[in-house]
């Protein structure tokens, strides 16, 4: 087992977030949320890698998958917690493109449950008084975006984000500390870090992950600010991912590839949050 | 001019309420022990009262009115998302707005201790408190605001502005008797270019007098905009340092949550020592200041989420569904509120779910306006704290030497619990519960209980 394979890191990272909320946000019952969103996750993907045939074992994908869920989403019950997951993990297997999914497994699932209206809900603001730990975050997730070769997407969307809510900001004429309390939201950047620069799920062209990046900023902005929705970066990824095969056939790249033994299964087991 | 007393005071911020101490001593008995005391919005200098009612795309606001100056001078600015209809404005009731303060407010709960010598009586209780269930005016000035409507509701003289520019606006607000300072300019600025309106009012002295009322009351308005948030920036231009404001938000399906600001909940379900009982008002004074300083002064502090149909204890009995309807519950059907309005207690369940939370701010820390967003939480909280009385009598018996100890170390740690929450000095609490610091180590060694 290779310690610096990306999920390795993206594990550690989306821990470290658990236990900062389970310590510093009060929020203790995550930690078994997040042990029930992991195994059910991971238990889920085998069922169906066993009814599939697949023949892969592999896990790491899908436990990346159950800990964006308990970090992101909070529910009335755990059996929320279990649809999620269930949802997450078939989605990879529903929405497929050039064999591999294009679909973001969690984005998809916390999207359909809040569409859906169930008894799910994210807390944004959460996030707002944690600025030491999130810049470490940052930091740390660094290695990660490089070896997944996304911190393009990420700068690309924190550019078009960060210029669109300026152009609100001086076309309103709001003072400049209204722009930087919007902009750094905590629970907007471990989206943008975490879950929007899925290597499987975005384009695979650097010029297509930057048109890719700017399309989900203008739909999250318009959805924030037009259509008073908060949650709207969630939504904005969950309709942008649908143009990732359509981006992915006029800007062609080479698709992401896990360090996997068996390359015949790499679309499948590669997955992210 | 300089002399002249401000006559912005109450943009939507009414401010200048008197030190208002509240000692409400009732017996309503409640699963988690009596409930004694209870600390309300009222206690807080500079503070204002909101009342959020909101389903779907439809708000209703309430704005608590404790305006304290002169009626001559009270003046209201409140940016809306549309136009407002005659039949969308309606004033309100103080006591309204006191009564789901009082249902919200902190609480203490008392417990006394039995008699360490005697057995353990088990005994049940019901949970208390738990049923089952215009004349129009179009015409643009050429400062570039436009009357879009005028109205005359209750002690209040009301008009709906529109306006193109923020320098015509301020100066017509200005010559109409809403004295702004000029910083409020550019916050005007961004309102109008957000395309909201504005509902402005003045107190009408003639119908005033009329009425016979000394108090003004609270103005209602109901509109339908996607928009859930509450405009607290022109509040915070008059440079009086950080205000208060209370939130009181009912919605169908559960908590509302504050999108752009943190939120943070108030410490709960804590022993504190007895003498509590005597200084609640200053307790949750401190308390709630400690809270808010640990979080950098920038979080918005949660007391209370709560299913309306029940509490426990409670502070105050829940709202009735006549008192929801007054406050904006529009889903309440008003059948349903004059039959049931009649009773002492509402029967029945009630889709209403109430959220209060408490803010302390200034221009600097809640930069942004507030918005929210309904949730489907419906998990309870309330700020919750507990007193328990020692035993008094004789105690004979060899446990009694057990109950002593665990007493010491049990009032040592309310001690604890009081001075980590209010942030007051430990030995100043210790003298006032006229106890010693208690040395774990000495009260636990083990050769005091060997050869017993």
């Amino acid at each position: 087992m290779n310690p610096l394979d990306p999920r390795h890191i993206q594990i550690s990272l989306q821990s470290c977030l658990i236990i900062h909320i389970a310590c510093f946000l009060g929020r203790f019952s995550v930690i078994p949320l997040a042990i029930l969103s992991t195994a059910s996750a991971a238990i889920i993907f085998l069922g169906f890698s066993h009814i599939l045939k697949l023949g892969s074992y592999d896990t790491r994908s899908s436990i990346i998958s159950g800990l964006s869920i308990a970090i992101m989403l909070q529910v009335s019950s755990p059996l929320w917690i279990i649809v999620a997951c269930f949802i997450a993990i078939a989605s990879k297997f529903i929405f497929r493109s050039q064999g591999s999914h294009f679909i973001n497994p969690s984005n998809f699932a916390i999207s359909a449950l809040l569409l859906l209206e169930a008894p799910c809900w994210l807390t944004l603001g959460s996030w707002n008084q944690s600025n030491n730990f999130l810049l470490l975050i940052t930091l740390l997730a660094i290695p990660l975006l490089w070896k997944i070769k996304r911190m393009d997407l990420f700068i690309s969307y924190a550019l078009a984000y960060g210029s669109l809510t300026l152009l609100r900001n001086i076309i309103l004429e709001n003072p400049w500390h209204i722009f930087l309390h919007h902009f750094f939201q905590g629970s907007h950047l471990i989206f943008a870090l975490l879950m929007l620069t899925d290597p499987v799920a975005t384009p695979h062209s650097r010029f297509g992950r930057i048109v890719f990046s700017c399309i989900i900023a203008s739909l999250a902005c318009y959805g924030q600010h037009i259509l008073y929705i908060p949650d709207a970066p969630i939504y904005a990824l969950f309709i942008g991912s649908f143009m990732t095969p359509i981006i992915n056939k006029y800007l062609r790249g080479s698709p992401h590839q896990w360090q996997t033994k068996n390359l015949d299964m790499q679309a499948i087991l590669s997955s992210q949050a | 001019m300089a002399n002249q007393k401000p006559r912005y005071a109450g943009y939507f911020i009414f401010t200048g309420l008197a030190f208002y101490l509240f000692f409400h001593q009732t017996s309503s008995f409640g699963f988690c022990g009596f409930f004694v005391a209870k600390a309300g919005a009222k206690l807080f200098n500079k503070s204002s009262q909101v009342v959020l009612v909101r389903d779907e795309n439809k708000s209703v606001l309430t704005m608590g009115n404790d305006y304290q100056g002169d009626v001559k001078e009270f003046a209201l600015v409140v940016p809306v998302p549309t136009v407002l209809k005659e039949k969308q404005i309606r004033v309100g009731e103080q006591a309204l707005i006191d009564r789901i303060d009082g249902y919200t407010a902190p609480r203490l709960a008392e417990y006394y201790d039995g008699d360490p010598c005697r057995p353990i009586a088990e005994f049940k209780v019901a949970r208390s408190q738990m049923p089952p269930g215009a004349m129009r005016k179009r015409a643009k000035n050429k400062l570039g605001v436009k009357i879009e409507a005028k109205y005359a509701i209750g002690e209040y003289d009301i008009l709906i502005l529109s306006a193109e520019k923020s320098s015509g606006l301020l100066e017509w607000l200005n010559q109409n008797g809403y004295a702004l300072p000029k910083e409020a300019s550019q916050i005007l600025r961004s309102y109008i270019k957000q395309g909201l309106k504005f509902f402005v009012a003045k107190v009408n002295l003639d119908r005033l007098e009329k009425s016979g009322r000394v108090k003004l009351r609270p103005l209602q308005i109901a509109y339908e905009s996607p928009r859930f948030m509450l405009p607290i920036r022109l509040g915070t231009i008059n440079g009086q340092g950080f205000q208060d404001l209370f939130v009181y938000a009912i919605t169908k399906k559960g908590r509302i949550e504050l999108v752009n600001y943190k939120t943070k909940k108030l410490p709960s379900n804590m022993d504190i020592p007895v003498f509590i009982k005597n200084d609640f008002q200053n307790f949750y004074k401190d308390m709630f200041a400690e809270t808010w300083n640990k979080e950098n002064k920038k979080s918005a502090i949660l007391e209370y989420a709560w299913d309306m149909n029940w509490c426990d204890p409670c502070a105050e009995n829940p709202l009735s569904p006549k008192e929801l309807r007054g406050l904006g519950v529009f889903w309440i059907e008003k059948a349903q509120a004059h039959e049931r309005g009649r009773r002492r207690r509402p029967q029945g369940a009630q889709p209403a779910y109430v959220t209060r939370l408490h803010l302390r701010y200034n221009g600097h820390t809640f930069p942004e306006d507030l918005i929210f967003k309904p949730t489907q939480n419906k998990e309870n909280f309330q700020g919750r704290f507990v007193i328990r009385h020692k035993w008094k009598g004789e105690m004979t018996c060899e446990g009694a030497e057990s109950y002593k100890k665990s007493l010491a170390s049990r009032q040592e740690q309310e001690a604890k619990n009081l001075a980590s929450i209010t942030g007051w000095d430990i030995n100043d609490i210790r003298k006032k519960m006229e106890i010693k610091k208690v040395d774990k180590k000495a009260s636990d060694d083990w050769l005091d209980h060997i050869w017993k």
